[in-house]
């Protein structure tokens, strides 16, 4: 079985190594200038993106090293967004800062490239990941838009200017993670709302465009999210019910995060096998990837990186990439 | 019985001799408290750290004495050690238990991070160094003491499973396992771990026990668990027990809180409230109307005093706080002022001075009704 997997990829926040939390603990405390972090996490993107290449991933990531939140770059950076109170993440013990939205979002400067180091990634396959437009507006405080739909759209077409920005060095697949499309059902006019935020992305940005569906149940966002723009659909297995996915059948890659971002239990290739199969036999996508289900961000680092070195094997034992 | 009675909320920041490097200054600094507070024979420890001559247990004892003398000195009825001889709650909780391993630092928010424990075999409570501490506190404190133990749900919250989702289970889908696998987990620490601390605390004199659960509500679906837990560590246990739920979503609690055999909820409030005087409208109390929609039969602990901020609430806002809470409760017997959480993270002038702003402001309010 597991013919097709096409690709494999890790959920891009990384855990921060213990040198480098105290290095921006430092930097918090004023002790240190931001400067030291940034030579810090240079060196450790560079090392975990030879990891993902000696270990034979499809896709690489940076690991986000700077980013404090995925929502910290646009919170501080868009005009119309102020920084709001910390805020729980989902369902986790993790937590970001809130945007608020008191104007008409606006972007005056390049956001991305002071966060992302795109000179590591020049020729390299990799992989971005920002939050999905919807996902971005629930998760803020809303103070100015009368339609928030006006938001979303907005913060897509923000997207795409930043995306353009990296152009030479842009990614090749980029993961919007879009908890809140499967959190619930969403109704008629937020899922159209949706798709035309996705296609403002998908007609600026020129890879793969993953829409990664984690923390809830896949199925809620089923079956529209198959005539959105995505190439690939990500879904988390852990909390999804196969069953309510058993049928579909699409001409898009399917994600599946067989590795669990959320516990340090090292699965064996026979679990990641187990899993991909159990949901691989379910839906007939054009082709699957393997993946993590969310970020590793909640792991220490070496649970991190013992994670991605099994996923690579998962990967190549189940028969894709370099066997 | 009096209105409005005070307490804390458990964590306070270390001494200055234990979190500092011991120069001059931080002497000057012991001296000052220990003059201030009234702590009996100070001139002692001080002349120790003089003469560099004293074993890290001394110093403990001593923080843990200086700290209950800073609660009483502020005059709070209800009063404990700061946690001083604890690393925090987590993490000195589950030091104390076999079967579990620390993996290293995971992130709770920008550089803020926690030393995150797996559960790795059935967990057993190894140590318990929660009598000797209060055995100490006991014998030292003037007023009532109420120690605070982290609850069953939150430790298993917090960590990571390496055993109960690793265990053979033939039925159920793999979300049905893994939803019996934190059931399992949740109940081993509490009958293994949180039980045993308390039936030893009791048997040791302790009748206030409070019970921190600031991760009740991190998952929607298993609040109905953390009560079932909270219900299964305090079943026939002869002492007053309050649970500490801080910066949640308390609507969340609802219907399950009804049915936790608890005598007092601890909440968050001052955080999200206004610092302007007035009875009337204020925001961080809200939630208290659900509170009495449900007619709850527990006293309330509504924060009036925020502990992420230097702030020095006047007496006047905590008597506002403590009136308005008590209207919107419906019941001002069953209203407790207290600190929105520990003050772990202030320095010892502020959360003094804090603590000191609660006691009067209550005083002011009990007076306004009485």
């Amino acid at each position: 079985m597991a013919l097709g997997i096409e690709a494999s990829h890790v959920g891009g926040a990384m855990p921060r190594s213990e040198e480098l939390i105290r290095a921006f603990r430092r930097v918090a405390e004023g002790r240190e200038p931001y400067s030291s972090v940034l030579v810090l996490a240079k060196s450790e993107a560079s090392k975990l993106i030879e990891m993902q290449r000696r270990l034979g991933l499809t896709y690489l990531v940076e690991g986000q090293l700077l980013w404090h939140d995925i929502l910290r770059p646009f919170t501080e950076l868009l005009e119309g967004v102020k920084t709001g109170p910390l805020t729980r993440w989902f369902d986790n013990n993790l937590f970001y800062k809130k945007p608020i939205i008191v104007s008409n979002i606006l972007r005056t400067t390049s956001i991305l490239e002071k966060y992302v180091f795109t000179d590591l990634l020049s020729g390299v396959n990799w992989k971005l990941i920002l939050p999905e437009p919807y996902t971005f507006y629930r998760l803020s405080a809303n103070q100015s838009y009368s339609r928030w739909e006006d938001l979303v759209l907005d913060f897509a077409g923000i997207l795409v200017e930043e995306l353009k920005t990296l152009a030479g060095t842009g990614p090749a697949l980029l993961q919007l993670s879009a908890p809140c499309l499967a959190e619930k059902k969403l109704d008629t006019d937020q899922v159209e709302t949706v798709k035309e935020s996705l296609r403002i992305v998908k007609n600026g940005y020129n890879g793969l465009l993953m829409v990664h569906l984690f923390f809830y149940d896949a199925s809620n966002a089923f079956p529209w999210i198959l005539d959105s723009p995505a190439d690939v659909i990500g879904i988390d297995p852990f909390v999804t019910a196969p069953e309510l996915i058993r049928g579909y059948s699409f001409e898009r890659s399917l994600a599946i995060g067989c590795v669990d971002a959320r516990n340090s239990h090292v699965e064996s290739v026979e679990e990641i096998g187990y899993l991909f199969n159990s949901f691989a036999e379910c839906v007939e996508a054009r082709a699957y990837h393997l993946t993590t289900n969310t970020d590793l961000e909640y792991l220490p680092r070496h649970v991190a990186d013992a994670k991605i070195e099994r996923l690579a094997e998962a990967y190549r034992i189940l028969g894709g990439g370099l066997s | 019985m009096k209105l409005f009675p005070t307490q804390e909320v458990g964590s306070l920041m270390r001494a200055p001799f234990l979190r500092k490097q011991l120069d001059e200054s931080v002497i000057s600094e012991t001296e000052y408290w220990g003059r201030l507070l009234g702590v009996e024979r100070y001139e002692v420890l001080v002349d120790k750290l003089r003469r560099e001559d004293y074993t890290v247990e001394e110093l403990r004892n001593w923080a843990s004495l200086y700290a209950i003398r800073l609660h009483e000195a502020a005059g709070l009825d209800v009063v404990w050690d700061g946690e001083q001889k604890r690393i925090e709650m987590y993490e000195h909780a589950l030091r104390q238990v076999k079967g579990v391993e620390f993996l290293g630092k995971v992130k709770v928010w920008d550089a803020e991070t926690y030393n995150k424990a797996a559960i790795k075999s059935k967990p057993q409570l190894a140590e318990n160094t929660y009598v000797p501490e209060f055995q100490f506190a006991k014998r030292h404190a003037r007023r009532e003491l109420k120690v605070p133990l982290t609850g069953p749900y939150t430790l298993a919250e917090w960590s990571f499973d390496e055993y109960y989702i690793s265990r053979p289970r033939t039925t159920g889908s793999l979300i049905e396992r893994r939803r019996e696998a934190k059931r399992e987990m949740v109940f081993d620490l509490a009958r293994e771990v949180v039980r045993p601390v308390i039936l030893s605390l009791v048997e040791n004199g302790a009748n206030r026990i409070q019970i921190d659960e600031p991760a009740a509500t991190t998952k929607p679906d298993e609040v109905g668990l953390f009560v079932e837990a909270f219900n299964e560590i305090v079943k026939g246990v002869n002492a007053r027990f309050t649970i500490h739920i801080c910066y949640s979503d308390y609507t969340l609690l609802f219907p399950y809180i009804l049915e936790a055999k608890a005598h007092e909820l601890s909440i968050e409030c001052a955080n999200k409230d206004a610092v302007s005087l007035g009875q009337d409208e204020r925001r961080g109390y809200e939630i208290l109307k659900l509170f009495r929609e449900h007619s709850v039969d527990f006293a309330l602990a509504p924060g009036v005093i925020d502990v992420h901020t230097d702030f020095i609430e006047p007496p006047e806002l905590v008597r506002d706080r403590l009136l308005h809470a008590a209207k919107i409760f419906g019941d001002p017997s069953r209203i407790i002022a207290c600190n929105d959480c520990g003050l772990r993270t202030r320095k010892w002038d502020v959360a003094y001075r804090k603590e000191v702003n609660l006691v009067r402001g209550a005083s002011i309010a009990r007076e306004t009704l009485e």
